[in-house]
């Protein structure tokens, strides 16, 4: 992996452009990065398989020494992340949750569906974006049957509880049932 | 009985309570959701244990010594409830699950028998769910309509829409004497006298009230009275409703079953006497004999202890909420208990919650379960810190410092 000394920007014309920094909550002699994006369709790139971007985020939150570090990544990441189109954050879109809401919005793009979604609440919009990371991009089949083992991994598992009622559980639900209709297809 | 401690140190009083000295993330908890549930004293604890070890029978039916011994503690835990809250007599105290039951079964009961096409119920734009919902499911079943009795932006009733609203359309008034969201104690004195001036019953939801101030429901004359055991350091599931007898005479049984029947045959059954003809089944008998333990324990502090030292907590926890920039307290009536709401700038409620919970805080985050008063403010919800005397000057010193760090991590 290559190792960023300062932020990178590639083009993938037309539809994307896909920039790169090193994190700010790492060295940046350790080959940790995390990527800011100016189009919604950098999914698209996924050219890892589902499990190894978990494996690759397991490896990346393993560099946190406390929960605060841990926290101010996800929070960063929510910050930074354009996630959805203004014209999506309508109540078609809105996973209602007790705490925070969500908005989710699936397009088909050949084989791969990808997903944008946001969240009124930062530290959702935060695991949002790794939960996107990992399943938009895929096939309907590979997030239909995708194990997300990398939330319990990482040590968010509290966020993704039915009791937490922050949006969360239902989005991975409807993700899910937007890869089994297109898979039905 | 189990013997209740004599305390007046507060600090002794949170020795207690045993859950107090657990942590929460591997910090010592700070626990400020009282509103939500409080926590229970040693003695209720201790009382409940005893009760299967050595009292467990079913009541009232039982000619053997056990199930006698059972019955008396029972009522005995009737007597404690009807002198806490001065009812005038043993049938006006009925045993319900909890606040939500009891205006559940007044509002079925009372909305069948006296609910007409056309009739309103009035509640209030601080009402819990728990007092909207079961009015809503009654009015539609009997073409009733549901008014509002609006606040202004401190979070206090507008007593002048008040009498506006209370025409001879109304047939019954609902309102909190405390809102759990923003703390506004209501004028509920004024609320009943205005009403009864018109013949129109109120009934009083005391969930929020109850722990922290004397109610005494008959200088209020209020109709009913409903409230909780658990926020009043009892167990779960036992609550209280009280009801003036000429109103319980009047009302149908709102479930039927075993104990609140006098004769049962296929054709016809008679009702039993009040107050059983509102208890069917077989009661929560650990939770009364338990929830008068909690009745004695709250009597041993005194209602004035605890209301100076609450009072105390509040005012302090709102002036130094008040000194870090940027943040709102939602709920600013000159009459509060025991609640603080607020908002930090540019910070959603489950994300400030969030930090707090890492830091070992324990606050509750959105709307609890006020909807409509979150809409009206036009906020998604509030991080809410609730008190009760077992918390003291330290813990609203980390909520202070938590609340900090939360707003540097997130602003």
């Amino acid at each position: 992996m290559q190792i960023l000394k300062k932020s990178v920007r590639l083009r993938f014309e037309p539809e994307f452009v896909l920039e790169l920094e090193p994190s700010p909550h790492h060295p940046l002699t350790t080959p940790r990065y995390h990527y800011i994006t100016i189009s919604r369709y950098h999914h698209m790139i996924n050219h890892m398989t589902i499990n190894e971007i978990q494996d690759e985020i397991i490896d990346e939150f393993s560099f946190f020494g406390d929960w605060m570090e841990k926290y101010e990544y996800i929070i960063d990441l929510g910050k930074q992340l354009p996630l959805i189109e203004e014209q999506y954050k309508d109540e078609e879109h809105l996973i209602k949750g007790c705490q925070s809401q969500v908005w989710l919005q699936a397009d088909q793009n050949g084989d791969q569906v990808v997903f944008t979604a946001d969240s009124d609440a930062v530290i959702t919009k935060g695991i949002i974006a790794l939960l996107i990371r990992v399943l938009s991009g895929h096939s309907a089949n590979a997030i239909a049957d995708a194990d997300l083992y990398f939330i319990n991994k990482i040590g968010l598992k509290e966020h993704l509880s039915p009791t937490r009622s922050n949006g969360l559980l239902s989005m991975v639900k409807q993700m899910k049932m937007y890869g089994l209709a297109l898979q039905a297809k | 009985m189990i013997k209740v401690p004599i305390a007046v140190d507060m600090e002794k009083v949170r020795a207690d309570f045993p859950l107090l000295n657990r942590e929460m993330n591997g910090k010592p908890i700070v626990f400020l959701d009282s509103a939500a549930s409080s926590q229970k004293p040693q003695a209720v604890i201790d009382q409940l244990d005893a009760y299967y070890k050595q009292q467990n029978a079913n009541v009232h039916r039982g000619v053997y010594q056990l199930s006698q011994e059972a019955t008396t503690a029972f009522e005995k835990g009737r007597e404690l409830a009807k002198s806490f809250i001065n009812a005038g007599s043993l049938k006006e105290v009925i045993f319900v699950r909890g606040t939500t039951e009891g205006i559940n079964l007044v509002a079925s009961s009372f909305g069948r028998k006296f609910l007409q096409a056309g009739d309103e119920v009035l509640i209030s734009a601080m009402e819990h769910h728990s007092n909207i919902v079961p009015w809503q499911m009654i009015c539609e079943e009997r073409g009733a309509k549901l008014k509002v009795i609006p606040i202004n932006e401190a979070g206090e009733l507008l007593m002048d829409e008040f009498d506006q609203l209370l025409t001879e359309k109304v047939k019954i008034v609902a309102v909190t004497h405390v809102s759990n969201t923003l703390g506004t104690i209501n004028p509920v004195k004024e609320i009943i006298d205005k009403a009864h001036q018109k013949g129109v019953p109120v009934l009083i939801d005391g969930a929020q009230a109850i722990p922290h101030m004397k109610v005494d429901v008959q200088e209020l004359d209020a109709d009913f009275y409903t409230f909780s055991g658990h926020k009043m350091f009892g167990p779960t599931g036992i609550g209280v409703l009280y009801g003036k007898e000429e109103w319980l005479e009047q009302m149908p049984p709102y479930h039927g079953g075993g104990e609140m029947i006098e004769t049962v045959t296929f054709e016809k059954t008679t009702y039993n006497e009040l107050p059983h003809k509102f208890e069917a089944g077989t009661p929560d008998i650990s939770g009364v004999i338990a929830l008068g333990t909690a009745i004695q324990y709250m009597q041993t502090i005194g209602h004035e202890a605890i209301q100076e030292h609450e009072h105390e907590l509040l005012q302090y926890a709102t002036e130094q909420l008040k000194q870090i920039e940027g943040i709102r307290i939602i709920g600013t009536a000159e009459q509060k208990a025991s609640v603080v709401s607020f908002l930090a700038e540019g910070i959603h409620p489950y994300d400030l919650g969030t930090i707090l919970d890492k830091l070992g805080i324990a606050v509750r985050t959105g709307h609890h379960c006020t909807q409509p008063l979150m809409d009206w403010y036009g906020i998604p919800g509030t991080v809410r810190a609730s008190l009760a005397f077992y918390n003291n000057k330290e813990d609203i010193d980390k909520l202070i410092e938590g609340v900090k760090r939360a707003i540097k991590m997130l602003g």
